[in-house]
């Protein structure tokens, strides 16, 4: 089970739980690694063992080290960076599709097209503006790339789900 | 002896220190709690609590008025304020004696005396004690200014009357810097402050903060309990703090004559309770009057490990006009060397504050450490107080006996979820310069600690951290 | 004597290692070359280390004909069992493609039933795994009404427990019906797909060409039809996605509610969405803004992200209160309600509903989407569940006008009327009939008789100001109570905080009923 370890500029670190071994009601073994970018490093088994109420830990079952006595953190302290710990999940944030293709969502009119041909656009950039719905809406990329064609014109009125301009995906 | 209730006006670890030094005379502790820290562990050690609403510090512990009400409500015989808030408040003490109640503190004339930078220096220089020396009041033109520098020395600081926190000043060591910032720093003062007027001062290179105890009774005795330097600076706030000075060492000759010298001021200001005398002492060993804080500093502590004098319970004896139970002045000796690390709650590497919550808090540390702290697991530190948590001191036969136990505390010590300085404070306890001794206020800004604090993801740690909720979550 | 005891434990470990094999290795292999999981790795991977307990777990099938009896497998393809998901109780089957497919039979059945019933009885949810070829034809009849069996349970505990289903390969013919009924549907990119009649089928009637992917993929589901409420990249990523849905949903729907921790304070301004609503309503804004910065850590978990973009639904946390958030989306579509938007936001306010989570509302709707699409799809019936669902919800609603909250649309989204609790608005709040320009058309239609070119440009003006002046504020809804206050958003989360603490024992009932009529 995967752990992730976020703090607040979005820096995340990511812990697996690979294999759990109960030797006894008092001694768990851990495997754990860290995952980057989908390959493991720096595995290692952490033995946790239940003495007096408190929580002992050790990496070869013969030298043990006292755990400062948190019930359940949510909060790991790295230094000088506060991680929030999700456990067996990562927070959905501002996903996306990953298409570059921008269709027209209902009825309306071209007012200004923004973006030029071989222009290249960031992520949430504003290339078109179409006003229908009383509405002025600011048709924006969704992905980094470089227009590749404009299928419309200022000033023309379109139907629902006309396409109006493709954006080649480019990091 | 008649037992006396005493409130106490502050919070935290101080206010911790004052409940047990008042519960070891026999008197009634009373503590505030307020609104806004219903959790306040300095609670635990007082006798009585008494709730002052409001919600913020100024309506609470800087509420001269409100804290009178609730002493007269309460009977309260004697106020302590501790350090900060109310503690260099002339008026403040002056109403407690109005209203017929003891200030564990200086009186009121003192502190009224020592408060102002301008007025305390005149004390000192009538006192005799050495003061920086510099212009007598604001320098109008830049040929003034040369001269006042070429008669007490380059290199020279141009400062800003009004001035203050490092700003609206300029380093001069030649009589051309003096023609090139003169006007420069002029504008800059008027600009910050609204005062143009500027001073000159002699710039002391690499210079030590080095301050002396002062203890006083109602009676007319004043004793010193040695120095401290508190040179490891951030800030310009303290971080860690030594008794005695390293930088003195040996030189019981220049001792003798820095302690005296406290004495004698203290002693022309009619001083009472403790107090402390701050100097600024160049390389050159010369040392000068900076000012005098009225009140118990956070790092009394330290004063306290090498003479083994309770200097709070002094305190408050004195209040009252009890006898200190110190026969003379040479019956105080120090022994030993004592360090004390302030435990904030800041960023290691920027250190700003960083309020946060504490998840988890341990100690593990060598016999004789003391920890004067606030902390509990649970505790939120919010922005409206101090960062500083805890102070952390160790005592050794020698100082390197000290440095080792501190190292081996700081290592002992563990703080869980809330963004500390101990990372800062070991790499400074392991810094070759520091274990010297060979250090300066110049020593942060120069040598850089912060930045070489390892942040790299402990993922050991981690592992464990992760290991012991699993273990939980399984019900181990 | 010693040896007899020893024969049987071994009996039973030697049992225990074919059960976990499955279809066998060969199989086994195939599945992960096929990027997919084996039904006990993926209850591993979803479920808390170490907490699964199965059930039945040495079940075979009882059939008889076409020589099956020659070949059992021990579970009879399909794992099942209860398990923790941080510490939290669930049930969960995980049907086995190595087994035959994965196909149901009558035993196949009964282990889900059983599980079934035991998650309702024991108010636990549960999440059922889906990956099948559909109904063992050897079985004949039996796998029918196998498959009937669960569907009656998956309606029995409707609305009690939380019915989680995770398609992970193939749910084609009548498999699909009980994913269909449960309350949240997670799809796999590429190895897995739902519909009625597949692809040959479809060729051979209707001559349309089309690939099991588009016809009833990921994508299509998540996008087109509406019915998966989650896409995701892979398995991993899907049992992460659930894992984060159960920080939000009770266990069941008279649990007793948790708080989910946070270290964000609650007391904090929401300056950073003072301006977010601009000053033209012209302009539109992303309504995920002012959710991002309202909800605990910036944590807004949505549902359905890809279907109906003009309305958001989803979980989030306020001072550690668990809320479900609907939301008009002013940078899709106008934000305006149509038939989809309709019944996305019914269906998420009926669950929330069912299971005692407060829901907000924010509100930015300038009406329902005109044309004929929408009149012939049936705009009347499908906008009008959503006012259903409002209506019956007797959780504590607040409801917050943000900006244009127009015509029947202002009735629809948790108005006072629905008997929400609390409604604010914010200062930029347009409540009325409709919009300034079309109003002055229709009640200034005589003044602006015989006007031309630039006096009737003046005039217009100046009466769609006065009009604006009039109507298109919260002050009008305020001065008659169906407003309870006007806030400032800096204050947005200190207040429905607030709101949330006091609705916490919220109870009123409706008459007493079968159920109602809604208009489906």
């Amino acid at each position: 089970m995967r752990t992730y370890l976020i703090d607040n500029d979005k820096n995340e670190h990511c812990i697996d739980l690979r294999r759990t071994t109960v030797h006894s009601s008092e001694l768990v073994e851990f495997e754990f690694s860290l995952v980057k970018d989908l390959h493991y490093s720096n595995t290692q088994c952490i033995f946790v063992r239940r003495l007096a109420g408190q929580y002992f830990v050790s990496t070869d079952n013969a030298h043990w080290k006292k755990l400062a006595r948190q019930d359940l953190p949510t909060i790991f302290l790295n230094v000088n960076k506060v991680l929030s710990i999700y456990r067996g999940y990562k927070p959905s944030g501002i996903g996306g599709a990953s298409d570059g293709g921008l269709v027209t969502q209902m009825p309306g009119k071209v007012v200004k097209i923004v973006a030029k041909v071989g222009d290249k656009v960031t992520k949430s950039q504003t290339l078109i503006i179409i006003e229908a719905m009383k509405m002025e809406n600011e048709v924006k990329s969704n992905i980094d790339g470089v227009v590749k064609e404009i299928l419309v014109k200022e000033g023309q009125a379109l139907d629902q789900g006309i396409m109006m301009m493709t954006v080649e995906p480019q990091k | 002896m008649t037992v006396k209730r005493i409130l106490i006006a502050n919070r935290g670890e101080i206010a911790m220190r004052i409940a047990r030094a008042c519960r070891e005379l026999g008197h009634v502790s009373v503590g505030i709690w307020t609104d806004f820290e219903v959790n306040a562990r300095h609670l635990e050690f007082c006798d009585e609590w008494v709730h002052l609403p409001g919600k913020s510090n100024k309506e609470t512990y800087l509420n001269i008025p409100g804290i009178l009400k609730v002493a007269k409500e309460y009977k309260i015989d004697a106020i302590h304020p501790g350090y900060g808030f109310l503690s260099e408040n002339g008026s403040f003490a002056a109403e407690c004696e109005k209203s017929g109640i003891v200030f564990i503190g200086p009186n009121p004339k003192a502190i009224a005396a020592m408060g102002d930078k301008a007025t305390s220096k005149e004390f000192a220089k009538k006192a005799g004690v050495p003061v920086v020396p510099g212009s007598t009041g604001a320098v109008k033109t830049i040929e003034e200014a040369i001269k006042i520098s070429k008669e007490i020395g380059f290199p020279i600081l141009l400062k800003a009357v009004a001035g203050g926190g490092g700003r609206g000043m300029r380093q001069c060591f030649t009589d051309e810097d003096i023609k090139k910032n003169f006007e420069a720093v002029g504008r800059e003062a008027l600009a910050s402050f609204g005062n143009g007027d500027l001073l000159v001062e002699k710039y002391i290179v690499n210079p030590h903060h080095i301050e002396v105890q002062i203890l006083a009774d109602k009676k007319g005795k004043v004793f010193h309990f040695f120095e401290r330097e508190c040179s490891i600076q951030r800030r310009h706030q303290k971080i860690i703090e030594e008794a005695p000075s390293p930088f003195i060492g040996d030189d019981e000759v220049l001792r003798k004559n820095i302690c005296e010298t406290a004495v004698r001021l203290a002693k022309a200001v009619d001083y009472d309770s403790a107090g402390t005398v701050e100097f600024v002492m160049g390389e050159d060993r010369k040392f000068y009057f900076l000012e005098m804080n009225t009140r118990i500093q956070v790092e009394h502590p330290i004063t306290e490990e090498i003479t083994g004098v309770d200097l709070i319970v002094c305190m408050i004896q004195s209040a009252f006009g009890e006898d200190l139970g110190i026969p003379s002045q040479e019956w105080i000796k120090r022994t030993g060397h004592a360090i004390e690390c302030r435990i904030c709650a800041e960023d290691p590497i920027t250190m700003l504050p960083a309020p946060g919550k504490v998840t988890g808090f341990e100690t593990n540390f060598p016999q004789g450490t003391r920890f004067d702290n606030c902390l509990y697991k649970g505790l939120n530190v919010t922005p409206d107080f101090d960062p500083m948590v805890g102070k952390l001191v160790t005592k050794g036969i020698v100082r390197d006996v000290a440095l080792r136990k501190m190292r081996a505390a700081l290592d002992g010590l563990f703080i869980e979820g809330l963004k500390n300085n101990i990372p800062l404070l070991k790499i400074i306890l392991h810094e070759e310069q520091f274990n010297k001794g060979h250090y300066s206020t110049s020593y942060i800004p120069t040598v850089k600690p912060q930045e070489k604090i390892n942040t790299e993801f402990d993922w050991m740690r981690a592992f464990q951290v992760m290991a012991s909720i699993e273990a939980r979550r399984m019900g181990l | 004597m010693t040896d007899v005891i020893e024969q049987k434990r071994q009996l039973l470990i030697e049992k225990r290692r074919l059960a976990r094999l499955g279809g066998g290795e060969d199989r086994i292999k195939k599945q992960h070359e096929q990027g997919k999981y084996t039904a006990r790795e993926r209850i591993e991977h979803l479920l808390d280390p170490g907490t699964f307990i199965e059930f039945d777990r040495f079940v075979v099938h009882h059939c008889t004909q076409f020589g099956m009896e020659k070949n059992k497998f021990l579970g009879d393809g399909v794992v099942t069992g209860i398990g923790a998901i941080d510490g939290q109780r669930v049930a969960v089957f995980s049907q086995d493609f190595t087994c035959w497919g994965g196909a149901l039979g009558a035993s196949h059945a009964k282990k889900i039933c059983k599980i079934m019933d035991f998650a309702l009885e024991n108010r636990i949810p549960i999440i059922g795994i889906n990956d099948s070829g559909g109904a063992r034809i050897q079985e004949g009849v039996e796998s029918l009404g196998g498959y009937a069996d669960i569907f009656y349970r998956n309606v029995k505990s409707s609305g009690v427990i939380p019915q989680i289903s995770l398609i992970m390969g193939p749910c084609a013919g009548g498999a699909v019906y009980s994913p269909a009924i449960t309350d949240f549907i997670f799809m796999v990119d590429q190895t897995s797909y739902m519909f009625v009649t597949g692809p040959d089928v479809i060729k051979t009637v209707t001559h349309e060409e089309v690939s099991k992917e588009d016809l009833g993929g990921a994508k299509t589901h998540s996008e087109k039809s509406g019915v998966a409420q989650f896409r995701c990249k892979n398995e991993d990523e899907c049992f992460e996605r659930v894992r984060e849905l159960f920080t939000f949903i009770p266990p069941s729907n008279f649990a007793v509610k948790s708080l989910r921790p946070t270290s964000d304070p609650v007391y904090r301004d929401n300056t950073k969405i003072k301006f977010t609503v601009p000053a033209n309503p012209k302009k539109p804004y992303d309504m995920r803004e002012i959710i991002f910065d309202i909800v605990d850590d910036s944590h807004f978990f949505e549902v359905h992200k890809d279907f109906a973009k003009n309305i958001i639904c989803g979980y989030g946390a306020i001072g550690g209160i668990k809320v479900g958030i609907v939301a008009n989306q002013p940078a899709a579509l106008a934000g305006v309600l149509d038939i989809d938007a309709s019944l996305k936001a019914a269906r998420f306010v009926r669950f929330c509903d069912a299971f005692d989570i407060p829901i907000i509302t924010l509100v930015d709707v300038p009406g329902f989407l005109p044309g004929t699409v929408q009149e012939y799809g049936g705009i009347i019936k499908h906008g009008s569940k959503l006012l259903y669902a409002y209506a019956e919800a007797t959780v504590p609603l607040i409801t917050l006008i943000t900006r244009k909250a127009y015509g029947g649309a202002y009735d629809v989204m948790a108005s006072k009327h629905l008997k929400a609790d609390i409604n604010l608005a914010y200062p930029t709040a347009e409540i009325a009939v409709m919009g300034a320009e079309g109003a002055v058309n229709i009640v200034f239609r005589k003044e602006l008789e015989g006007l031309q070119g630039a006096a009737f440009e003046k005039k217009k003006a100046e009466l769609v100001k006065n009009y604006e002046d009039e109507f298109a504020n919260p002050y009008r809804a305020a001065e008659l109570g169906y407003l309870d206050s006007v806030i400032l958003p800096e204050e947005t989360r200190k207040r429905l905080y607030e709101y949330l603490i006091a609705l916490k024992n919220k109870k009123i009932e409706l008459p007493r009923r079968k159920h109602g009529n809604i208009q489906l």
